[in-house]
């Protein structure tokens, strides 16, 4: 590819965002709310067209040269570190363009509905317009150090959208939260650029894969440099142990939640991984880590989302418990399921998310599902298209969901950490289950049965422009599966990921990477996804009767079940008070402790120990200055007869 | 008698003088009787510097001496001013009650 | 014309501070108007100066390993071999340009307000613009002593008669402080004067170990001590460690800070405290290598404390004015770290951070002053909700927030990966500790933007106004200037690299072979 129409490009895609953020920064709020509308939405679906050059160029490519690196600028050059504003082209950073770029393109759209009352519509647009140039900032980046630029603008820009209602304390500090545990993912990262750049001496992120092959398979280097990778990946993805701020990030604005908090920021976690697949590829421990924190995210995530109450923090933990899938992915090596995974997850859950912005919108800011129940009868379209997004949350077969979480899971049955592989698989075929039961638990309770309160009486559907948007995923999320699949079939590779898998190919198979996941064969292909229909089917079945047909009712099954396991679930394992008594509090009590006894007894309590002894000392001679004249006459003299001795001492020698 | 000769004897004499005025510094209470002790010392000193001078056959030493008669002239002006203005606003003339600098 | 341009950059404050003596109180605005026009005059030749140094030829005045452009050398006190010598490099230049900028910051904040004894304050301002700049010029070691020491007077003067009632007692506290690590200092010029045996004072004459390094041992105790250079190294540190300062020097600076007036804090906290870590580049490293090899790791874990400590103290702090004190103490500890790490890196990203701590600092003062000054306190607990009455001001605090917690993308981000990275290279524990400080440091700041901006309005707070244009405009250049060096930081790079190089390797060129060994890097590294 030209490098040079990389660069103009990549600057155009990355100026319109900003663009439009600066315009309604500046102008917006002394122009009228169509005018910040247009500013904002148009310059996505700009940056929209722009995805889609930059997409047909690299398939247009030919077959070796599908990436390009352009140097915009020189960052610093201090001899030593030398660091370039470059950007890189190829398949696997056009896929997360087209996802950014697509998918946040009718968010945007939705936003100009769900937010047609707000006065800060004009802050409101420019938070977003930034976070999509930063995100798309972290998938250009050609070197670690602007990558690391961007992976912090996205959270500042997650910082400022959760509190963007900042009249609300607790948006106030959920955003604070969020920010903070991105800058522990952030600090892991700068110390991982340290590593490397100590080693190869370069942050460049072709130059870093080039010298690739300089790390010792399996050595402690590339493990402590993925396993830092790997924490600002959980950081940002939401992973175990650094989860607990996605949920309280639902403080947001419902359109917030859908792009930043589901499709795009916490998947960038999933990018990174794939990203440095080839020092990834080399360390062995930390895949199997990554592997292991993925999978029992997961778990984790969708045994909490049983039990939620909140239609936003439900959704919220069904997507930590997909990027547990993901992450999962990465971690045994299947990367390009990963991705696909990725794409996927992102159309069908800002699917469930935009449609549950319907209905709280309907409900006037009403979030707590037990308020709420048969409306499906009054927002036919809403509930359809959630059910679109539920079929493929669920993995119902020909939904996109179903091609992307069986491909993906069906490669653990062959590949995975230690000596029994195909542990993690089966656990994963748990996850399925779970995410039947959670995804139709939370349909049916909202959309089935009886309305339970005087509002649902009242809503109605929302406008053309928030279901529009709508529409068009629930469309995709049905359709794109199938249509990638007959894809596959042209191009003769499986149909579960095969178009993935085959586009993704230059990156992630490159002469760079390590060995590879292993693909399955047909007959282990066809089981597995056999296995894992079967598995998601089951979920489904069972909530389709608990909360469908209240045959046993959930209530019962509750009562049977230790005290413990929905407690548990109910209070999500207790991760916060957890941490707020081992981590927050005893910082909190050590700064204290600094200010209050520290600063006073020890930093000054010496100066005043000097300063005292010389007030002692001061006071000792005042004591001999009485102001008699016939004292200090004896003084002199007496001092001057022990000069005349040791004169004569020290002469006579 | 050669210069020489007489010069251990000036030594003494000025010692013997230095220990007069020390001692009165030291012991006598009323101003004027410490500073004529003083006057007494540094004439002491003078007696020194022409001895020595004549000694070593160097005109430093008169030099000097006179210079130490300016610094007692000028030193007995400002003494004196300052006992009498004491005297003046009605105090006893005692050393030891003139502790007022010590605050 | 062969213009004498670093004395020209002392004398036009000065001559300034000389000509508002004749003017008459009674005109205020000539007064104003001559004291930003001398620092807008000094600014402007310091920037082009600054812009220009990569391109003037190199001096050849004081050979050695070490380059300075601009140089001016003439006889002060031949007797004893003290000479006025200036010079530029890249280490001094853009802290100089940070000097010029800070003081006329300070000139136009005074000039937009009324001040008591406005005079006075003009003047000192100007002889403290002259006394700074001469720190950062003098290469003659009494020279500097000189400047040092001088730079206390009006400093004096300006803190111990402007500010908040408690403002006597602070003056004091740091007066004494400083004076006392001077001292020392002192002392250790003139022992090395003695032990270097080359009859001078200048700085490249006296370049690398020329002390003993003999450890003195205590008669009859038979107790052995540091060496002569040590103990001179570390007179040094003691005046450079307390002008920074680092923990636990610090007790002087939240006091002062807490009560000294905007105006003075732009420059004072901007700049002045800056010049300890100056110093340490400049004297510290070259003169006693291998002290200061030998001590590196203890000053290192100083450093990291400062860091660290600084943190939890502004995390804990209520008052708005004492949390920016303290979160300068955790990022001047960034800065000392870089220095002590004695790495490329970490120096170069000290010069870096010497000057956006300037520009930070700066701005997060004027706009604590300015929300002081609008709702009439500074308790962080009485302040809620400014970000709806304050829109332009919310903007321009959160860029400032984020440049003060190392946000990347802002101009800290630069500075503090750069001394992470020497850190790094040192230990990778002080890399590791210096995190956990960047991490308090997205708490407390965001705390304290948060706490100010968001929340329900108190009503205390619900009424203020925002900020006018003018007021506005002041900002406006830090703010750019924040996001313009976190964008493209590399001029500042480009003409502190060659001079940090040549530092770098003296500091650590061994023992006996200094000269010649750092003499031959300098000359291959620098093209």
């Amino acid at each position: 590819m030209n490098t040079s129409a990389v660069a103009v490009l990549a600057s155009l895609i990355l100026l319109l965002p900003l663009a439009g953020a600066l315009f309604n920064t500046l102008a917006g709020p002394r122009l009228p709310r169509t005018a910040v509308n247009l500013a904002g939405t148009l310059s996505i679906l700009a940056a929209f067209v722009v995805a889609c050059i930059m997409l047909a160029m690299v398939v247009g490519a030919p077959a070796g040269a599908k990436s390009a690196t352009a140097h915009l600028w020189q960052w610093i050059d201090l001899g030593s570190l030398r660091v370039g504003v470059d950007i890189t082209l190829d398949p696997l950073s056009s896929v997360m363009l087209m996802v950014i770029t697509g998918v946040g393109f009718l968010i945007h759209l939705y936003s100009v509905g769900y937010m047609e009352h707000d006065p800060g519509i004009a802050r409101f647009f420019s938070y977003m317009n930034v976070f999509i140039f930063s995100m798309l900032l972290l998938v250009l980046a050609g070197d670690l150090l602007i990558l690391i630029i961007g992976w912090a603008m996205v959270a500042l820009s997650s910082y400022l959208l959760i509190g963007f209602w900042y009249e609300r304390p607790s948006a106030v500090i959920a955003a604070r939260k969020a920010f903070i545990t991105q800058v522990i993912g952030d600090v892991a990262l700068v110390i991982a650029a340290f590593l490397i750049v100590l080693h190869v001496g370069t942050l460049s992120l072709p130059g870093i894969f080039a010298s690739s092959g300089s790390f010792a398979s399996g050595g402690l280097l590339v493990t402590g440099i993925c396993s830092l990778l790997a924490i600002g990946a959980f950081a940002k993805s939401a992973q175990f142990p650094l989860h607990t701020w996605l949920p309280d990030a639902m403080e947001g604005p419902t359109p917030v939640s859908a792009l930043i908090h589901a499709a795009t920021m916490v998947t960038a976690g999933v990018y990174l991984i794939a990203r440095f697949h080839p020092l990834f590829d080399r360390a062995p421990v930390a895949q199997g880590m990554v592997a292991c924190v993925g999978i029992g995210t997961a778990v984790m995530a969708g045994v909490i989302a049983l039990s939620q109450v909140d239609i936003k923090r439900v959704i919220a933990y069904s997507t930590m418990s997909q990027i547990g899938l993901m992450i999962f992915a990465v971690g045994i090596g299947a990367y390009s399921a990963a991705m696909f995974h990725l794409a996927a997850h992102a159309v069908f859950k800002a699917l469930l998310f935009m449609a549950a912005g319907n209905v709280i919108h309907a409900l006037h800011d009403e979030q707590d599902i037990r308020l709420m129940g048969g409306l499906a009868a009054r927002m036919r379209t809403t509930e359809r298209c959630f059910l679109s997004g539920t079929f493929a949350l669920a993995g119902i077969p020909l939904f996109i969901g179903f091609f992307s979480k069986e491909g993906l899971l069906g490669f653990g049955l062959t590949n995975g950490p230690g000596a029994v592989p195909w542990l993690l698989y089966i656990v994963g075929l748990g996850v399925n289950v779970l995410t039947g039961l959670y995804a139709f638990r939370l349909w049916a309770i909202v959309f089935r049965g009886e309305p339970q309160t005087a509002r649902v009486y009242a809503a109605h559907e929302a406008a053309p422009v928030m279901l529009g948007p709508v529409a068009i995923l629930a469309a995709l999320s049905a359709g794109l599966g199938v249509v990638l699949a007959i894809w596959a079939l042209f191009i003769h590779e499986n149909l579960l990921t095969g178009v993935f898998t085959s586009f993704l190919a230059p990156v992630l198979t490159s002469p760079t990477s390590g060995p590879v996941a292993v693909d399955l064969g047909l007959g282990a292909a066809v089981l597995a996804a056999i296995a894992g229909t079967v598995a998601s089917l089951l979920g489904a079945g069972a909530a389709a009767r608990i909360w469908l047909q209240r045959n046993p009712d959930a209530a019962v099954i509750t009562a049977r079940l230790p005290r413990a396991l929905p407690q548990l679930s109910y209070n999500k394992f207790y991760f916060d008070e957890i941490y707020d008594a081992i981590l927050v509090r005893p910082v909190a009590a050590l700064a204290t402790a600094a200010r209050k006894v520290v600063e006073p007894r020890v930093m000054d309590g010496w100066v005043r120990v000097v300063s005292e002894a010389c007030s002692e000392l001061g006071a000792w001679a005042r004591d001999y200055q009485t102001g008699l004249i016939r004292d200090y006459a004896s003084y002199m003299i007496a001092a001057a007869g022990v000069f005349v001795v040791a004169t004569i001492v020290l002469v006579s020698r | 008698m050669t210069p020489g000769a007489t010069f251990p004897f000036l030594l003494a004499l000025a010692a013997f003088l230095f220990s007069i005025g020390a001692l009165g510094v030291l012991i006598r209470r009323n101003p004027i009787v410490v500073f004529m002790c003083i006057e007494l010392m540094l004439n002491a000193v003078n007696i020194v510097f022409v001895g020595y001078g004549r000694f070593l056959n160097s005109e430093e030493g008169q030099v000097f001496a006179f210079m130490v008669i300016v610094v007692a002239a000028a030193e007995v002006v400002v003494g004196l001013a300052l006992i009498t203005q004491v005297f003046r606003i009605g105090r006893e003339l005692d050393v030891d009650d003139l502790d007022e600098m010590s605050e | 014309m062969n213009v004498p341009w670093l004395t020209v950059v002392l004398m036009v404050p000065l001559g300034a501070a000389l000509l508002l003596q004749v003017i008459p109180r009674t005109a205020p605005g000539l007064i104003k108007g001559v004291t930003v026009a001398a620092t807008l005059a000094t600014a402007i030749i310091v920037w082009t100066l600054v812009a220009g140094l990569s391109g003037s030829p190199v001096s050849h005045l004081s050979p050695g390993p070490m380059t300075f452009r601009y140089e001016e050398a003439h006889d002060w006190v031949p007797a004893i071999g003290a000479f006025y010598h200036l010079g530029l490099d890249g280490i001094s230049a853009w802290i100089l340009a940070l000097n010029a900028g800070v003081f006329l910051l300070g000139a136009i904040l005074v000039s937009r307000r009324s001040t008591e004894r406005l005079k006075m304050f003009c003047g000192l301002l100007l002889l403290t613009e002259t006394m700074t700049a001469g720190v950062l010029l003098s290469l003659d070691l009494l020279l500097f002593y000189l400047f040092w020491e001088g730079m206390l007077i009006p400093l004096y003067f300006v803190l111990a008669n402007y500010g908040n009632e408690n403002r006597g007692r602070a003056t004091l506290k740091f007066i004494i402080y400083t004076v006392a690590g001077s001292l020392l200092m002192l002392i250790a010029i003139i022992s090395l004067f003695f032990a270097s045996g080359k009859g001078s004072f200048d700085l490249t004459v006296l370049l690398g170990g020329q002390m003993s390094h003999t450890p003195l041992v205590i008669p009859g105790l038979n107790i052995t001590t540091f060496s002569p250079e040590q103990w001179a190294f570390l007179a040094f540190a003691a005046a450079f460690l307390i002008k920074i300062p680092v923990v636990p020097f610090h007790t002087w600076l939240p006091d002062l800070y807490e009560s000294a007036p905007v105006p003075v804090l732009v420059f004072f906290a901007g700049l002045v405290s800056k010049l300890g870590a100056y110093g340490f580049i400049r004297f510290g490293l070259t003169l006693f290598p291998d002290a200061i090899n030998t001590f590196k790791w203890f000053l290192a874990a100083l450093a990291v404390l400062s860091i660290i400590y600084g943190a939890l103290l502004a995390l804990s702090e209520t008052d708005i004015k004492r949390i920016v004190a303290y979160s300068s103490i955790s990022h001047l500890g960034f800065i000392a770290l870089g220095i002590f790490t004695l790495t490329n890196n970490g120096v170069n990203g000290a010069v870096i951070q010497i000057v956006n701590h300037g520009i930070i600092i700066a701005a997060l003062f004027i706009i604590v002053g300015f929300i002081e000054e609008r709702t009439g306190t500074r308790d962080r607990r009485e302040l809620a909700g400014l970000e709806k009455p304050m829109p332009w001001l919310y903007g321009l605090f959160l860029v400032a927030t984020l440049a003060g917690l190392g946000m990347p993308g802002m101009n800290s981000f630069v500075g503090e990966f750069t001394i992470m990275l020497g850190a790094f290279q040192l230990h990778p524990a002080y890399a590791v500790l210096s995190g956990f400080g960047v991490v308090l440091a997205a708490w407390y700041m965001f705390r304290l933007h948060q706490g100010l901006m968001h929340g329900s309005p108190h009503p205390r707070t619900a009424n203020v106004r925002d900020i006018r244009p003018a007021q506005g405009l002041v900002l406006l250049p830090l703010v750019g200037l924040m996001v313009l060096i976190g964008v493209f930081p590399r001029p500042i790079g480009d003409v502190s690299r060659p001079s940090v190089q040549q530092t770098v390797a003296v500091a650590n060129g061994s023992l006996g072979q200094t000269a010649a060994v750092s003499g031959t890097t300098a000359s291959a590294s620098v093209p």
